[in-house]
């Protein structure tokens, strides 16, 4: 998401106190207000807010809770290697352990325990340093109490307390209970940075062997005894209400157990999968009509585009997003069209993006155990906190005697954010009390239900003077996805999901004007990994450089001009350029594009390198030049840039989900295909560091592929693409540069 | 009853002839490495050796592997040379289908010792994999490729 983010730096009062419990050697957590705490089992029965656990055993093991959920993304290592560091643990000690829905493991800067906006890093990263700097400096003060020498004469390394005059050593596990006795520091001192020892270096991460040898539970695996599974019966059409449906026409096959109404459709229990789904595709169901009313992709774009014209517009106002808090900017419509009245030359251009579905490879599944006085869920999702609450809706009980594991997540990308599967899953679960039953959509509801990135119209007019960009209109027309996940609009204003950096804010011209339409559909839509920037990345950068090229300027000399205020933008971008060799000479046929997105509290500048021949596309190399400010984990930040720009990739070229009769036409990877492996092209990655503090890098590499790759088609071919995706356009990806690196 | 021999044990089901080999897998031997991804055979998740080649378990029904040899990602034993490589690597992002991948992988290895790049493409082109790993597998393959002793033909990517 790109809702603008609560303050999130410094303000932390460096208060501390610490105390124990009992026989469990040390546990710590850290209060929202900075202050590291007992975490112990009373602490925790009691209204609590802290986050950020961990424990220290008497054998030296160094637990370490990850509030979040492991979808892929990394921050299950990144977290703990940065509260690992200031403790100065042993890595090869250090566990990591999977989070329960719990309002102690709430992040202090949101107040939520979730997994979105590429945030968890840069809303954790200081609460864990406190944490770990204070439980090190208690060990330390253990030591030195128990050799009778100055805590000043003792350091802490690699999971022992050493007193070097003496040649003596403890380790953490002997030193947890009286540590835990201790009072803390007041302000436990923080490592210098260049004392880092797993922040930015290379230590193995924790979750890679039972990702190999096939052990990891997904939510698509859990197993427990007496289980049942569920299969759902979706309608056709999106939206449709179950009617009414006959459970007898299936309640004798074999290993059906029941059969029952849940949000979307109905569920049918067996005791495998497999018979259920049988059975669920054998149901006799009556749906009603479904929400979109029968509507073709024909008839939804032809609504869009007549938006574009429409009288009334909600305006968004123009954001700066460099200054904290963020700054909000006067609106200039009165201004923009004047400039388009006056210029000399204008631009009038119109893109589109598709309707994109999610394709976690792992579908939405979820297991839940209900009783009368008890409901037990566990998932694989992105914002346990809420799951929990609707899981408590959906059994009726109150949110005390509902219990949330976290499983793995197999991908996420803003599917595993919605709650209908969890709601299911209850809904299903109580239909046979006390035995625990395992949902599982097939991949053919996943793509015909999903909550899907919305498809776009854009009209951007651009206004030109000698010396370039006088004013920029640019209009959006699309479903709202702030209104469709209940978040309350801004009176008056466009939604920002869909209308924030339209236009860029970074880019200094006057005269900038962006305003929305919004389309009453009732299709589900939702945070699809980069949200916002998904789509308006490509509206505002291909404006630019369409600007550019009219202008006769050079597409990277413009962008790097108009970033002038913005010098940590300018050196992502010039990084791209010149590891891409932007000025070199290429052979006719082949062409450079490069565009820009910011977000997520880094940069990041892509560079496509394609060559057209006999519209066959050829992507030669994806130059890729990214600054998250400091870099916690930089192999992982370089996987998840690769697995940005292939996820980009499989949107730009072929990511399309149309409607008809009401319901979706692709429903596989047979009609949805994404990248494959031999369609991969060369990636070539450039980590820059313009801040000290870490922002965000599991959406960054998505935004730019699209707008890159264009760019650098019309830079070859002089053929606009204005339209995604582009295969629709007649090219066709040819193969990738990498089998020839 | 269903009889074959599945990770080097003998196993027997009384479950239709039409299931699919691999919810017979996951949800009546209780063996969850193999994945669902699409049911119909364009994903690769599920990706099993039967008789030593790969084969895809959504799509096989169990009755087709009565009398034959079937493995798993759990029949590899976790320390498989495939797996070492992925394990130093480190491949996977979130994992779900890295089962798939590393059986894929497994199986063109012992027909091929030393792949190319060429190779891998052929061999790995009906491996889906969402989160961008493939990048890493292929530098995986060819590092267990030498570590198995055959030289690659290829520098890695």
């Amino acid at each position: 998401m790109t809702r603008p983010a609560p303050e999130n730096r410094g303000g932390l009062h460096r208060r501390a106190f610490i105390s124990a419990a009992a026989g469990a050697g040390l546990l710590l957590g850290i209060r929202h207000d900075g202050s590291v705490v007992a975490a112990g089992a009373a602490e925790r029965a009691a209204p609590a807010s802290f986050s950020a656990f961990l424990q220290i055993t008497a054998a030296g093991e160094v637990r370490i809770t990850y509030p979040g959920v492991d979808m892929g993304q990394g921050s299950y290592n990144a977290l703990p290697r940065i509260l690992a560091d200031e403790l100065e643990a042993d890595w090869s000690r250090v566990e990591v352990v999977s989070a329960a829905a719990d309002p102690a493991l709430v992040s202090a800067v949101n107040g939520r325990q979730r997994t979105a906006n590429s945030d968890s890093v840069l809303t954790y990263y200081d609460q864990l340093r406190v944490l770990g700097a204070g439980a090190r400096e208690m060990l330390v003060a253990a030591a030195a109490g128990r050799w009778g020498v100055s805590a000043g004469e003792c350091v802490a390394a690699a999971g022992e307390v050493r007193h070097p005059a003496s040649s003596r050593a403890l380790g953490y596990g002997e030193l947890a209970a009286a540590a835990a006795r201790l009072s803390p520091p007041a302000e436990p001192k923080l490592k210098d940075r260049d004392a880092f020892r797993f922040i930015g270096g290379s230590v193995p991460r924790k979750d890679v062997a039972e990702k190999v040898d096939g052990t990891a539970v997904f939510g698509i695996d859990l197993q427990l005894p007496d289980m049942l599974h569920a299969a759902l019966r979706l309608p056709d059409e999106i939206g449709a209400e179950v009617v009414s449906f006959n459970a007898e026409s299936v309640l004798k096959r074999r290993g059906v157990v029941a059969v029952t109404r849940v949000d979307r459709g109905v569920a049918v229990i067996a005791d495998s999968f497999w018979r259920a789904r049988q059975a669920a595709e054998a149901l006799q169901v009556e749906f009603g009509p479904g929400a979109v009313a029968g509507k073709s992709s024909a008839d939804l774009r032809a609504e869009l585009r007549a938006g574009l014209l429409a009288e009334t517009a909600l305006p968004f106002p123009d954001v700066d997003t460099q200054v904290k808090p963020m700054q909000f900017r006067p609106l200039s419509r009165d201004a923009t069209l004047a400039a388009l009245e006056t210029a000399a030359t204008t631009l009038d251009l119109e893109y589109e993006v598709p309707y994109l579905s999610h394709l976690t490879m792992e579908p939405p599944a979820c297991t839940a155990r209900v009783t009368d006085s008890a409901c037990e869920v566990w998932a694989p999702h992105q914002q346990p906190d809420k799951a929990r609450q609707a899981a408590a809706d959906a059994a009726g009980l109150p949110l005390e005697q509902v219990s949330l594991q976290l499983t793995r997540a197999g991908g996420g990308f803003g599917r595993k954010w919605e709650l209908d599967y969890v709601r299911q899953a209850v809904q299903a679960a109580a239909a046979v009390p006390g035995r625990p039953v395992k949902l599982c959509w097939t991949r053919e509801q996943d793509v015909g239900h999903d909550y899907y990135r919305p498809g776009c119209v854009v009209r951007t007019r651009v206004a030109l003077g000698a010396d370039g960009i006088t004013g920029m209109y640019s209009r959006i027309a699309a479903q709202s996805v702030w209104r469709f996940q209940d978040k309350p609009m801004m009176p008056g204003m466009g939604d920002p999901t869909m209308a924030a950096l339209l236009i860029y804010d970074v880019y200094d011209f006057p005269a900038k004007y962006i305003d929305f339409v919004e389309m009453p559909w009732a299709i589900p839509v939702g945070l699809w990994r980069s949200v916002t920037l998904s789509q308006n990345s490509f509206f505002a950068e291909s404006a630019i450089d369409e600007a550019a090229v009219a202008l006769g300027r050079d597409p990277y000399e413009f962008r790097y001009a108009l970033l002038h205020q913005h010098p940590r933008l300018q050196a992502v971008l010039q990084a791209a350029a010149d590891r891409a060799d932007w000025n070199a000479p290429r052979p006719p046929g082949s062409g450079l594009g490069i565009a820009l997105s910011h977000g997520f509290e880094s940069v990041c500048a892509i560079v496509a390198d394609v060559t057209v021949k006999d519209a066959r596309l050829t992507i030669n190399k994806l130059v890729c030049a990214f600054d998250c400010g400091l870099q916690i984990d930089p192999a992982n930040i370089r996987a998840q840039l690769e697995g940005g720009m292939t996820f980009g990739l499989s949107a730009a070229l072929r990511g399309e989900v149309t409607f008809r009769d009401g319901g979706t036409a692709e429903k596989n990877f047979n009609t949805q295909p994404i990248l494959r492996f031999p369609e991969t092209p060369q990636f070539d990655i450039v980590l820059v560091q313009g801040s000290d503090h870490p922002g965000g890098a599991g959406e960054a590499g998505v935004p730019a592929v699209a707008p890159a790759l264009t760019n650098a088609i019309y830079a070859a071919s002089q053929q606009r693409i204005r339209r995604l995706p582009l295969e629709r356009s007649g090219l066709k990806l040819a193969r990738s540069g990498s089998a020839n690196a | 009853m269903i009889k074959f021999k599945l990770n080097d044990a003998d196993v027997t089901l009384d479950v239709e002839d039409d299931m699919p080999l691999l919810w017979a897998l996951r949800d009546h031997l209780g063996l969850t490495g193999t994945k669902y991804g699409c049911g119909i055979a364009q994903c690769g998740a599920c990706a099993v050796h039967i008789d030593g080649q790969p084969g895809r378990a959504c799509v096989t029904p169990v009755s087709a592997v009565a009398g034959r040899t079937v493995r798993t990602i759990e029949g590899l034993g976790g320390e498989h040379p495939v797996q070492q490589a992925w394990k130093a690597i480190e491949v996977p992002q979130c994992g779900y289908c890295q089962s798939g991948q590393i059986m894929a992988a497994v199986a063109l290895l012992e027909n091929n010792p030393r792949p190319t790049d060429a190779d891998i493409d052929r061999a790995m082109q009906g491996q889906l994999c969402r989160c961008g790993t493939y990048p890493r597998i292929r530098t995986a393959v060819h590092a267990a490729a030498r570590a198995s002793g055959g030289a690659n033909r290829d520098s890695e990517s």
